[in-house]
């Protein structure tokens, strides 16, 4: 592909992501930050973990970014009860009184699914978890004895962080899928807090979400266009020598000299970020490099996304497991305080 | 009783001697002679002993009367205490007038412990030449003789003033002055030097940006150096910020240090500028890089010393 053409391309795709925002911006209000992270996550093709409590729009935030970029939309609650089969097919009688076995969510849509969306994960039994997970890894399932491939499915899982009873927290391979954690929360600002209450369009989610421009992207060029992304986006030897340090800060952050109230920094870690976590770090930096209008990853594409693309891949030790949402927020932020971005390069 | 005839006629012809004298010098009138001009001294009081008092008169005197030279003030007489020390005098007809300019000079001779009033004597002068006797008198003129000494002072041992030392002169308020001008003077150099120098040898010179300007003025102009300038840079930004600062933090910077909020556009620019360096192409003159880093960072020391 030649470099005019890609420019155009970018730029073009480029002009519907940020449409898209804007779209969804439309109806979904107060939460900016997290509509560009998912934008990103989309275009970096990478799964989402939305943490958030309950009635704060995730539901109406997904289908309308599912409006938005095209395909199908499926959804399924996460329960105690709930098995792996129940996301594969789903058995009833039919008219003539026989046993029927149509697909379930996960294969209905077949590879015109785009999104779905696993409502309270940790409610599921790791049984669930681990066929969620080997589908977002692999994208396809064998099912009644044919391949079913999901090659544009986004996963969307929501994270009861509330209660605790008859919940099976996400063991930390698990979320390593995940490219990202998002928080979804309230927003702070009176005004909007005001609208979210008084204003009736707010109501109706299903007519909001029907205010989404239909196809802004399609769904199915997202995948050969994120290569495109990826491609055109170069990195330099300081950024890379800077990620690299961001990395094993979050393996030591001792050796950095990150210091915590209240924490011993050289007992917290078990274990830092992953291998793939960190290629899904660079992954959404380009896509946020992209959004800028950049062809040269900057320090500030990757503090972007670092909170929310690392925060929930880093292992604590027992001790501090119970506070690691707060601990993870903390650590990151101290590490984009502490780590000094040319330190390395310069004395090569 | 009875009169001796020898005392009767001695006595007329004495009263007819007296009468006769008395026609001799009669008073000179104004038709005849007059002192048309008297300059007395100008001072009439504080006058001591040794002192010389002068008077001027001018008598006019009608021809053919003429003051006699007999009768003109004898230099040396002395009267009173007042010694005639000096006489002058000098004749000018004119109009059928004799006219007399006399310069009498008195030295003042006499003692006293106490002020006194004293007075230069009369001068009787007599007029000849003409049909009568006349005369004219220089009136007197009266002054104050002070004397130098108190009038109870018997013995000079009485009078004398024990010897002490001289008083000092007061200088205090000189020397505050001096001090207080030594002081804004070494301020003022010490500012200077504060100002200009590079070095870290005084208090608050330490400053990141200074040493940041320092060491980027010393970095060769090459390739690769300019990556150099741009840690120096940062690391002073990311030190008196007290964690990395990158551009999305600037405002929250410039809260926190106000002293930059002066440099906002410049330091937006060099973020801009070192993530194109550093992250995306390096910069073409490298020489020209260095100077304006150099430019930048002492125009941020100057704002970290808070001098404009």
């Amino acid at each position: 592909m030649s470099t005019a053409i890609a420019e155009n391309q970018l730029a073009d795709w480029r002009q519907r992501s940020l449409k898209l925002e804007s779209e969804v911006k439309k109806v979904i209000v107060g939460q900016d930050k997290a509509i560009r992270l998912m934008n990103i996550a989309i275009f970096a093709r990478g799964h989402v973990l939305l943490e958030g409590g309950v009635g704060v729009g995730k539901t109406t935030l997904l289908q309308s970014i599912t409006r938005g970029i095209g395909g199908a939309y499926e959804r399924i609650e996460g329960t105690v009860d709930l098995m792996p089969n129940d996301l594969v097919y789903h058995t009833y009688l039919g008219d003539d009184g026989k046993p029927k076995i149509d697909e379930g969510p996960l294969l209905r849509a077949g590879e015109n699914l785009s999104v779905f969306f696993f409502n309270e994960i940790n409610r599921a039994r790791p049984q669930v978890h681990a066929l969620m997970l080997r589908v977002m890894a692999e994208r396809h399932l064998y099912a009644f004895k044919r391949e079913y491939r999901l090659p544009h499915m986004v996963v969307f899982a929501d994270r009861n962080q509330v209660e605790k009873n008859e919940t099976f927290e996400i063991p930390s391979a698990a979320r390593d899928r995940f490219m990202m954690e998002i928080p979804i929360d309230i927003p702070e600002d009176r005004e909007l807090k005001k609208a979210l209450m008084f204003n009736t369009k707010f109501q109706h989610a299903e007519k909001l979400t029907q205010q989404v421009e239909s196809g802004v992207l399609q769904f199915d060029q997202l995948n050969d266009f994120s290569d495109v992304i990826q491609e055109h986006i170069s990195a330099s030897d300081v950024i890379e020598e800077y990620a690299l340090d961001l990395w094993e800060a979050t393996q030591n952050p001792a050796q950095f000299g990150i210091r915590m109230e209240s924490v011993d920094v050289a007992r917290l870690i078990q274990a830092g970020a992953s291998p793939r976590g960190m290629g899904m770090l660079l992954k959404a930096a380009r896509v946020h490099a992209w959004l800028m209008n950049r062809n040269s990853l900057y320090p500030e594409d990757i503090h972007a996304v670092f909170h929310e693309v690392i925060a929930h891949r880093l292992a604590f030790n027992a001790m501090y497991e119970n506070r690691r949402t707060a601990l993870s927020r903390e650590l990151t932020a101290h590490i984009l305080d502490t780590v000094a971005v040319p330190s390395r390069a310069m004395a090569a | 009783m009875k009169t001796h005839p020898s005392i009767l006629l001695l006595t007329g012809a004495l009263l007819l001697g007296s009468l006769h004298a008395q026609a001799q010098e009669s008073v000179a009138q104004d038709a005849d002679a007059k002192i048309s001009a008297i300059a007395n001294p100008k001072q009439s009081n504080g006058i001591h002993i040794g002192d010389v008092l002068k008077r001027s008169i001018v008598i006019d005197v009608k021809s053919p009367y003429q003051l006699s030279k007999n009768t003109y003030p004898v230099k040396g007489t002395v009267r009173n205490g007042i010694e005639l020390v000096d006489v002058n005098v000098a004749a000018k007809a004119k109009n059928g007038m004799t006219e007399y300019r006399m310069d009498l000079s008195y030295q003042v001779f006499t003692h006293a412990n106490a002020p006194v009033v004293m007075q230069l004597p009369s001068e009787p002068l007599l007029l000849s030449g003409g049909p009568k006797a006349l005369h004219i008198d220089v009136p007197t003129w009266r002054f104050w003789f002070s004397p130098l000494v108190s009038a109870n002072i018997e013995t000079a041992k009485a009078n004398l003033q024990p010897q002490i030392k001289a008083e000092r002169i007061d200088v205090n308020h000189h020397r505050w002055a001096l001090l207080g001008f030594g002081g804004l003077l070494a301020g003022a150099l010490v500012a200077l030097l504060y100002i200009n120098a590079d070095k870290r040898w005084l208090p608050f010179m330490g400053g990141a940006f200074a040493l940041a300007h320092r060491r980027i003025k010393r970095l060769p102009h090459a390739a690769g150096e300019e990556r150099k300038a741009l840690l120096y840079v940062h690391q002073a930004f990311n030190q008196t910020h007290g964690s990395n600062l990158f551009a999305h933090d600037l405002d929250a910077f410039l809260t926190a240090h106000g002293s930059f909020a002066r440099m906002k556009q410049e330091i937006a620019d060099f973020f801009e500028r070192s993530n194109r360096a550093l992250f995306a192409a390096p910069p073409e003159d490298v020489g020209a890089f260095i100077r304006e880093l150099a430019v930048l960072s002492k125009q941020l020391r100057n704002c970290e010393r808070g001098v404009r």
